[in-house]
């Protein structure tokens, strides 16, 4: 051994030992392994007690065009919130029938490492999965981290950050303070079939809500209102006047999803009645699905519908590891399912499972398969009655998942599909 | 004990799935833990190598875990897990590197005095020490790692390789070069 070696293995020695034995902080598996960064419930209630004010002068506000930073250049005026349309004039042609129908254009968050981000958003076409815009989010925010669809097939809604935070270390919600003095940002994409432009434009969402405190956002069918997912709470947001309505969670438990990504909430056709899943406070429980009439009064989540409640009795049905979408005609939820061996080889039988939004018993399933433990099935797109799906199931290479279209219990696979979930229609 | 949302480890767990070996889910938090408490010291002390900062070298310490957990029942070999969570925690410096490049000049902290039980601190000055490191801190990212864990963690070239996800012989060119780099940097700084 050289001096040098020995002068690099003694400055690296050094360096190691600034960490003492007895300061190693404890392991916390119960955590979010990406999302460390999200608290339970700090400050979430002051964020909820000043949205009022804030909502009433925000309500005056015109909307803004941030920043725009797409490939094609910019023309043409922002789409309007119109009612649901039909098919889209704009549609590229082609393709299997399967892909005509669903909406033309879908909109992936990409181009980070991380799952639950990205620093572009994409709009595809379904079709052929060729990208026709992309749009950066507007400095100074630095990724995208929800994105959900209105039906009209072209406008979507984007929450940015201005960076991703890294995972939090023994000292909890430390990591979140890199990104405490930016609050999340929503902004409408408003996507120009006939000039492939597309158009980013600020939300007049009052307060300042971090992304720590955001578990999923849904956009309605016309645009108008935005549900928000904030862990105990739902609220909805008249995009036009900023107006909003909290249902709040008693008790134990938490509003979202089994996994940080996807559509977290739906909505049926008319924009009145919402679904969510509620997932218990105990260790081991896995989720109701509740559905909740947002024109009716009240401000408790209890009021909402108890649809699905797992695990069943009597049906295999164990576990629903992915988004739980209700039918825009209100009929269905639709949901990956998994039943879970309890023996070796432990492989897990996962389908696609579609219950009726009235009784809860199941109505159909659809493309199954055995995997291991690892859930890889999701539902991320139902048309009006459910009959035709888009979906992400294990039919990849070492069960990877791919994204299709499921129409008759016959998958189609989307071309030059990105590998997310950061997906929306 | 109330579950993240966001985690889906603890769903896992409580779904009873198997672990490594056909160990249950049980065994699969007790199996990480165990591991954790192996190896979680050196593992921070490589991540505050590569990182400078504490904070954020256990923070890499912590998510690699948590992604062993999550990958526990797909793991055949429990030895092969601290092989798993060694790289993820490499990886994780990559990015927490690359995120935050200003990390980068605060390797050596100010201020920073080697502990009075490190026999080396007798050896090397605070400043001898603060010169090494600055000139590791210069070297291409390949290099700086394989000298890392060729003299930090004493791992070999065929262990290194496997951490690093390269070949066993490109990890002994990126110590050969990276200890010729460091030679010259060290010679041109004094």
């Amino acid at each position: 051994m050289n001096t040098l070696q020995d002068r690099l293995i003694a400055a690296l020695r050094e360096t190691g030992e600034a960490i003492t034995e007895g300061s190693v902080p404890p392991l916390r598996l119960t955590s979010a392994p990406r999302r460390l960064g999200r608290p339970a419930g700090a400050g979430r209630s002051r964020w909820l007690t000043r949205l009022a004010p804030l909502a009433a002068a925000a309500s005056v506000a015109a909307v803004v065009v941030a920043s725009l930073a797409i490939s094609a250049p910019f023309r043409g005026p922002m789409q309007g919130r119109g009612p649901v349309s039909g098919p889209s004039r704009g549609a590229p042609p082609g393709g299997p029938a399967a892909l005509r129908k669903v909406p033309p254009y879908y909109v992936d968050l990409a181009g980070w490492t991380d799952i639950l981000a990205g620093r572009r958003a994409e709009i595809r076409a379904t079709t052929t999965g060729a990208v026709l815009a992309t749009v950066r989010p507007p400095r100074p925010f630095g990724v995208f981290t929800w994105v959900s669809g209105a039906a009209d097939d072209r406008t979507f809604v984007l929450a940015a950050q201005r960076y991703w935070p890294i995972a939090p270390g023994s000292k909890g919600a430390r990591a979140e303070e890199h990104d405490n003095t930016t609050a999340t940002r929503f902004f409408e994409l408003s996507f120009t079939p006939s000039t492939r432009t597309a158009r980013l434009t600020e939300l007049p969402i009052p307060g300042r809500l971090r992304t720590s405190q955001l578990f999923g956002v849904a956009l309605s069918p016309d645009g108008t209102k935005l549900a928000l997912d904030l862990y105990r709470s739902i609220q909805v947001i008249t995009l036009a006047t900023g107006a909003s309505r909290v249902w709040q969670w008693p008790g134990r438990g938490w509003v979202g999803n089994f996994k940080p990504y996807g559509q977290v909430l739906s909505w049926t056709a008319d924009g009145r009645m919402l679904a969510f899943q509620q997932w218990s406070g105990k260790f081991n429980n896995t989720p109701h699905v509740r559905v909740l009439d947002t024109t009716a009064p009240g401000s408790s989540l209890l009021a909402s519908k108890l649809v699905l409640a797992w695990p069943q009795s009597g049906v295999q049905t164990l576990d629903v590891p992915g988004n739980t979408l209700i039918t825009p005609d209100g009929s269905k939820i639709v949901a990956p399912t998994m039943a879970l061996a309890r023996k070796s080889p432990y492989v897990t039988a996962v389908e696609i499972t579609e219950f009726s939004a009235r009784t809860g018993k199941i109505t159909r399933s659809l493309d199954q398969f055995q995997v291991g433990p690892e859930p890889v099935q999701n539902v991320l797109w139902s048309d009006r009655s459910g009959a035709t799906l888009i979906v992400s199931d294990p039919r990849g290479k070492a069960r990877t998942a791919v994204l299709g279209v499921l129409s008759g219990n016959r998958f189609t696979a989307l071309p030059r599909a990105p590998h997310t979930n950061l997906i929306a229609w | 004990m109330e579950p993240n949302p966001r985690g889906s480890a603890a769903v896992f767990v409580a779904a009873g799935h198997a672990g490594p070996g056909g160990h249950d889910a049980v065994s699969a938090e007790e199996g990480v833990t165990e591991l954790y408490e192996a190896h979680a010291l050196g593992l921070i002390r490589l991540a505050y190598i590569m990182l400078g900062d504490r904070a954020s070298a256990e923070d890499v310490v912590q998510e690699a875990f948590c992604g062993l957990y999550r990958r526990w029942p797909h793991l055949a070999n429990p030895a092969s897990a601290v092989h798993y969570v060694r790289s993820s925690v490499l990886n994780g410096s990559r990015s927490v590197l690359r995120r935050n490049s200003h990390s980068y000049h605060s390797l050596a902290p100010a201020g920073y005095q080697p502990p009075e039980s490190s026999a080396e601190s007798v050896a090397l000055t605070g400043e001898e020490r603060r010169e090494v490191m600055r000139a590791l801190r210069q070297l291409p990212q390949r290099q700086r790692e394989a000298l890392v864990l060729r003299f930090y963690l004493d791992l070999s070239a065929d262990e290194a390789a496997a951490t690093m996800g390269i070949s066993p012989s490109s990890v002994r060119s990126a110590i050969t070069r990276g200890l010729a780099s460091l030679g010259r940097l060290l010679q041109e700084s004094s």
